[in-house]
């Protein structure tokens, strides 16, 4: 139901007095892609979404959609449409008049808004919930109704702030899936801010992870977890987090790049006959399908993806097993992504 | 149990407030001139006289319209300063400091500050307009107003800190959702900021018309009433007939009549705020 837009990113740049938020960040975003912007906390990612709203201007740099430059237009002009963290529900409007907000602001005829109002509360099953007031709503069910008050203008572009970072781990699992299904079926252009790498992972079709202010990689999800452009990236991206250790841990020849190995790529033996490298138990964190077992060798902590049955008391010794052409490795001065023939 | 625990609190209020207001009831319905020796039960026949008396009609015709006018001014004008204070960037804190100067002066610093500048022979309007058009406090429409002044200078800047306390209530993603709406500033300030200030504003118009309606020291010490009785407020004219004239039971009269007003004003603006405010659930 809406058409959808390219949106199109040129060396943005914003600074709040002397603190930069973003230095430099280009992206495009074409016809109906979803890509998630990720970072910690600081990196700039809500303030990328608040120049591309309009909400405020860039200091340097260009944003267009479908090819024409918007940085003068204010957001109304923009045809975006935005779902806050905080949701930003008008407490004093009922559902319905949230809904209808947007459409009665634009001047559109009453039975059209309606019939608009109808329709987004039926998509998002918030039918029974629109003569209520947003006090009485639950987290889910506000996290809906912002969502509704985006779709009901059929905009170019969604702009989506950390939607799910305010309800609980139960009910987030469910709204990430609904959101798929939204954007798949609606095929529209989103944007999709949040500091959650899981959500990045499933949800996008490319991920943009940003560090202080700074495209750090962008590519799929695929890409961004098999092939990360640096470490803060390899960091960043899984759980459990990826081992990045100094070579001579993993018995590999001492350089100037540290390597990086997923914990589901090493593999502990409790048999000492098995071979590979001596370490010893930390932590079993049994997780049920799986269990997090955490060794300690050369100093350093490593942890390993095992099989659900994995035992072990801390301190007993265990033998690492790894597929050499399973590790990264990154420059130890830029933290940039080393090719190993 | 309840009752037990609020029972001191209801036994303070009886003895500093009911006390005071039923004695100074049953003072209303005698005749009471203690320097003449007077005093005996008159039933409501000061209330009787107070309808006829062009002085007392004066001063509550004085004192309300001196409390709408007061209180609408100060509402009218302390919005907009309300709303600058609010955007303001940088300095914001100073400015609100410096904005509240006039409400930090004493009332009757103030009034007599003004009362210097609009004395009608030295002050400074009397010194810009010689011909005697600057003398607004000798001229019976003009001295009302020039304590409207007053009061107004002294009281919005309080007026406009406590509405940019409701302004800060109200989150600011919502203005910034209004703005990807679509909504234009003035779409935005009409149909979110305004309404959700709406509690903010009538706590202002309680605290302010409460206030109001009782003034006296703005009143006493710009005009003394004067000229004659034309700017005489309530107050005023019950302390004169109380402690000028010592003529009690009528003085105590014109006191509850004023506290009937001001009972009338309170339970107003609290009906209306006890409406449900905008951000409540339904019940």
């Amino acid at each position: 139901m809406s058409v959808a837009a390219r949106l199109e990113l040129e060396s943005l740049a914003k600074s709040y007095g002397a603190v930069p938020a973003l230095r430099g960040v280009s992206l495009s975003v074409g016809d109906g892609e979803l890509v998630a912007v990720v970072g910690p906390s600081g990196c700039g990612k809500s303030t990328l979404l608040s120049l591309v709203a309009g909400l405020e201007a860039p200091d340097a740099g260009v944003v267009r959609i479908d090819g024409r430059v918007v940085n003068d237009l204010s957001p109304r002009e923009r045809d975006v449409a935005m779902v806050f963290q905080s949701y930003a529900l008008y407490p004093h409007m009922t559902v319905r008049r949230n809904l209808a907000f947007p459409l009665a602001v634009a001047g559109r005829p009453r039975r059209e808004i309606a019939a608009r109002v109808e329709e987004v509360a039926a998509l998002l099953g918030l039918a029974p919930l629109l003569d209520r007031r947003p006090g009485a709503l639950s987290g889910g069910q506000r996290q809906r109704v912002a969502l509704g008050r985006a779709l009901v203008r059929r905009p170019k572009v969604f702009l989506l702030d950390e939607p799910l970072s305010n309800l609980d781990a139960a009910l987030r699992l469910g709204v990430r899936a609904e959101l798929k299904k939204l954007h798949e079926r609606l095929g529209a252009t989103f944007v999709y801010v949040t500091h959650d790498q899981a959500e990045a992972m499933t949800l996008a079709d490319r991920i943009a992870v940003l560090r202080d202010g700074a495209l750090e990689q962008l590519g799929t999800p695929r890409e961004i977890y098999g092939a990360p452009a640096t470490a803060f990236v390899a960091r960043f991206v899984g759980t459990p987090p990826v081992n990045l250790v100094a070579p001579e841990v993993l018995g590999l020849p001492a350089g100037p790049a540290d390597v990086a190995l997923r914990p589901e790529d090493l593999r502990v033996s409790r048999d000492a006959a098995a071979g590979g490298l001596e370490a010893q138990v930390w932590l079993v964190e049994p997780m049920g399908s799986e269990t997090w077992v955490t060794v300690e060798r050369a100093g350093a902590r490593l942890v390993a993806r095992c099989d659900a049955g994995f035992e072990a008391a801390p301190g007993a010794p265990v033998r690492l097993a790894f597929d050499p052409r399973r590790v990264h490795r990154f420059d130890r001065a830029t933290g940039r992504r080393v090719e190993t023939g | 149990m309840g009752a037990a625990l609020v029972a001191p609190a209801g036994a303070a209020l009886a003895l500093v407030a009911l006390g005071p207001l039923l004695a100074t009831a049953w003072l209303s319905l005698r005749h009471r001139v203690p320097v003449l020796g007077e005093d005996h039960f008159v039933g409501l026949s000061n209330y009787r006289a107070l309808a006829h008396d062009a002085r007392f009609l004066g001063a509550l015709a004085n004192t309300a319209y001196f409390t709408a006018v007061a209180v609408g001014l100060e509402l009218l004008l302390a919005l907009p300063l309300a709303l600058a204070l609010h955007h303001a960037g940088r300095g914001r804190g100073a400015l609100r400091a410096a904005v509240l100067v006039p409400w930090i002066l004493p009332t009757v610093v103030a009034a007599k500050l003004w009362a210097l500048l609009l004395q009608p022979d030295l002050g400074l309007l009397a010194r810009l307009w010689p011909d005697g058009a600057g003398a607004v406090l000798t001229r019976p429409r003009l001295a009302l107003h020039a304590a409207i002044f007053v009061d107004v200078w002294k009281t919005t800047p309080f007026v406009a800190l406590l509405l940019l306390a409701g302004l800060q209530a109200i989150p600011e993603d919502l203005a910034r959702a209004a703005r990807v709406d679509g909504a234009s500033a003035l779409r935005v300030f009409r149909s979110i900021t305004l309404p959700l200030l709406r509690p903010a504003l009538l706590l202002a118009l309680l605290f302010r018309s409460l206030d109001a309606f009782r003034v006296f020291d703005v009143v006493f010490v710009l005009t003394e009433g004067g000229p004659g009785h034309t700017t005489e407020p309530l107050s005023l004219y019950a302390y004169r007939t109380l402690l000028r004239a010592g003529s009690f039971g009528l003085g105590a009269a014109i006191s509850l009549v004023t506290f009937l007003g001001v009972v009338a004003i309170g339970l107003a603006w609290l009906s209306a705020l006890g409406e449900r405010s905008p951000g409540e659930a339904p019940p």
